[in-house]
């Protein structure tokens, strides 16, 4: 089987970008489901020990904040999150959940999670995790342009950007939230996907030694080829260890998995359907420049 | 096949085995014992279940003065929460007006907080003189503080405590010894100056003893020398101090009624344990399901070579939870993450490594020698893959807060195994099995 890749990009162009500007759509309506941590806010989390429905939770929450937003967790939604962008102070926590205690009969150890982020916080940790991603990228950016050449790096980086949107889009198609956790993943992502486009861009540094002059397109296409069993592979060794992490995780982690499993899935795509053919229309490019440039000469 | 090379690969099969079976469930020979590796790595609080709140500083203060003030709350928070009889509290400072307090097994954060806030009280009391010190000495300790609460008397109190500082002084033998002075106000004054006129009458040393109480707990017990009267509200404790620190740790704590500056929770989070354990057991259990799966994966697709990336796997595995429990980092939720996708990598660098060979059996060559070339060629890929995400995790071990850092620190020490056990081991491992001349055949390395 002939591998085409570089024949047929524009189809992968295409289909990338109908899903970020699906994302950027379903973000622009909606809005980003940010994560108290990003926002600022306070979230309890309590077992009820029966499914209640949310208009019955909002009656004893409305006492305290008529915007706050009410979720179901848990395995079989015994439990409820109670998340509000207000800043409640311990004494009012405690005052909420004994109502709940109250209402429902709870035990003390119903309450299972209080989790309080004031809004200066919010703010840092968004502006922390922009720098850390943003250096994160440059100094990569630079290590393959020192190791490899910088058309290698800029090709590189814009599947990561890819990865970046695509992953964004995610988030804001399902709604997952947008918080610490998220920033985990995305720099997973990241780093995911720069290692599968290394081993790919290696192998074209390497076949491109013995090439035929200008011949970018079979040195693409037979680059990927080479190296798809291994591609294939490990995607699928790593998707094992995170689905089982999304199987029998806790919310907490299954929340952190799902983008995981969406991050490997795009990261190996991206370094072959993205990253591959950026490189090969720069390479493209400068053979136009330099044929037109010996035009004008001769 | 070659007998003595056999032997090796088999010990080394064995070594492999015991240590990681000794890693997991610890080992006791005599006095010296093994604990498993799994119980020496700290858990987060997202998985041990507890209480953490990140406190900001109220107060216009800067440079030099504010980090003197952050030192003073810190140590007053830390006495406070010792109090608690939690295993393990944590207070640390955070950037320049921030303590972070992590209090594994508490559950209740507003407990917390008022504990953490609340404005210390800071007393000397003394025993009444007619107490018997053979008949107080043999009661229990409960009995102790029982009796001392009930009929100790009352000296000075905190707010009558004005100056509270550490110096040198020279004592009578001339050498410089570490002092706390007090000094009182003129109510302090005169009550600490009656005090002094009792005790120094008594005849027991024991019944000389001020006791310097904040929050109940004694944090220093001076005695009062006999015959001496204090009566210009000035107070030297001397002795018993093993360095200027000492003194000024004490001379601080004294002062200490009240925190220098207003805190206020500006972050806090309460995990029940019942989650936390939930999330422990659970993790492990995928940790588990997903690493078999891998092993099985590997030994299916690659055979010989699969096999000797399971060692190696195994190997990556313990100097992983070895270096974490070492270096006393503490596994989180997102540390379990940054683990599992590390060993992603880990297998990749292997996988990699086998595709290679395989293509170099395929070209024709030996197993040998689509070893050496296999490996020569694959190294530069797996460096240059493993350092880029190396770089990605510095970067966020640097840079990040919180969970990231978590995260970023299973990462490092994961790429950082995984190479070491790629590079050298996966080699030496896959070199000896060639040596041993029992696999001849190409499909032993999954090449039809």
């Amino acid at each position: 089987m002939k591998i085409q890749i570089i024949k047929r990009r524009k189809t992968f162009y295409i289909l990338s970008s109908l899903v970020i500007i699906a994302g950027l759509l379903m973000g622009l309506i909606n809005g980003l489901n940010y994560g108290i941590d990003f926002t600022g806010g306070t979230l309890l989390q309590i077992s009820l020990g029966q499914e209640v429905s949310v208009e019955e939770v909002r009656e004893i929450t409305d006492h305290f904040d008529t915007d706050a937003e009410v979720v179901h967790a848990g395995d079989v939604n015994q439990e409820v999150m109670i998340k509000t962008q207000k800043d409640l102070s311990p004494e009012e926590r405690t005052a909420i959940f004994k109502e709940f205690q109250a209402k429902y009969n709870l035990p003390d150890e119903a309450f299972i999670k209080s989790e309080k982020f004031g809004p200066s916080v919010g703010a840092e940790i968004r502006r922390n995790a922009v720098l850390s991603i943003g250096i994160a990228t440059i100094l990569m950016l630079l290590y393959i342009t020192v190791r490899f050449e910088v058309r290698f790096g800029i090709a590189a980086v814009t599947a990561l950007v890819h990865d970046v949107l695509i992953a964004l889009s995610v988030y804001a198609i399902f709604r997952l939230q947008v918080n610490s956790s998220f920033v985990a993943a995305i720099l997973t992502i990241v780093g995911y996907s720069i290692n599968d486009t290394i081993v790919l861009f290696d192998r074209v540094r390497e076949n491109r030694k013995g090439m035929k002059r200008g011949e970018y397109e079979e040195l693409i296409d037979s680059s990927i080829s080479q190296t798809l069993t291994r591609t294939i592979n490990t995607s699928l060794t790593t998707l094992i260890a995170i689905l089982c992490l999304y199987i029998f995780g806790v919310t907490a982690i299954r929340e952190f998995a799902l983008p995981l499993v969406v991050g490997v899935l795009v990261g190996t795509y991206s370094s072959i359907f993205i990253a591959s053919p950026t490189w090969y229309e720069m390479m493209m490019r400068d053979k136009h420049q330099q044929r037109s440039y010996t035009g004008k000469n001769a | 096949m070659n007998g003595k090379k056999v032997a090796i690969l088999i010990l080394v099969i064995a070594v492999i085995l015991g240590i990681t079976g000794i890693s997991m469930t610890g080992l006791s020979l005599g006095e010296n014992s093994i604990l498993p590796v799994g119980s020496q790595i700290k858990q987060g609080l997202d998985l041990s279940g507890g209480v953490y709140v990140v406190l900001e500083a109220q107060t216009d203060s800067t440079g030099e003065e504010l980090a003197q003030k952050m030192n003073e709350a810190k140590l007053i928070i830390e006495q406070r929460v010792d109090g608690l009889g939690v295993t393990q509290p944590t207070v640390v400072i955070e950037g320049e007006d921030r303590i972070r307090v992590e209090l594994p097994g508490l559950d209740n954060t507003q407990e917390a907080v008022s504990l953490i806030g609340q404005t210390a009280k800071l007393e000397f009391r003394y025993l009444p003189g007619f107490v018997d010190l053979a008949e107080f000495g043999a009661l229990s300790i409960e009995e102790q503080q029982a009796y001392f609460q009930e009929n100790s008397l009352l000296a000075v109190t905190g707010d009558q405590v004005v100056k509270s500082e550490a110096g040198i002084q020279e004592n009578d033998l001339g050498q410089s010894t570490p002092v706390v002075t007090l000094g009182f106000n003129d109510e302090g004054a005169e009550s600490f100056e009656a005090a002094t006129r009792e005790l120094n009458q008594r005849a027991d040393r024991g019944l000389r003893t001020l006791f310097i109480m904040l929050d109940g707990n004694i944090i220093s017990s001076p005695e009062v020398p006999p015959g001496l009267v204090i009566d210009d509200g000035k107070a030297i404790i001397e002795g018993g101090f093993t360095s200027v620190e000492d003194a000024a740790n004490l001379a601080m704590l004294i002062k200490a009624g009240s925190l220098p500056v207003d805190l206020v929770e500006i972050q806090s989070s309460v995990i029940g344990p019942t989650l936390g354990l939930e999330s422990m057991e659970r993790s492990v259990k995928a940790a588990v399901i997903g690493l078999a799966l891998i092993f099985l994966f590997m030994l299916v697709v690659y055979r010989v070579p699969g096999f000797v990336a399971d060692l190696n796997l195994l190997v990556y595995l313990c100097i992983v939870l070895w270096s974490m429990a070492k270096i006393g980092a503490v596994l989180t939720l997102p540390g379990i993450a940054g683990l599992i996708l590390s060993i992603g990598m880990a297998v990749d660098a292997n996988v990699v490594i086998f595709e290679r060979i395989r293509e170099e059996i395929r070209n024709g060559k030996t197993p040998r020698s689509a070893v050496e070339s296999g490996f020569k060629r694959a190294l530069r890929t797996v460096m240059d893959a493993n350092i880029t995400t190396l770089i990605a995790g510095i970067v966020l071990y640097a840079f990040g807060v919180g969970p990231i850092k978590g995260f970023a620190v299973t990462l490092i020490i994961g790429l950082a195994a995984s190479l070491i056990t790629a590079v050298f081991l996966t080699r030496f491992v896959l070199n000896l099995v060639i040596d041993t001349k029992l696999f001849k055949n190409k499909t032993a390395f999954g090449v039809k």
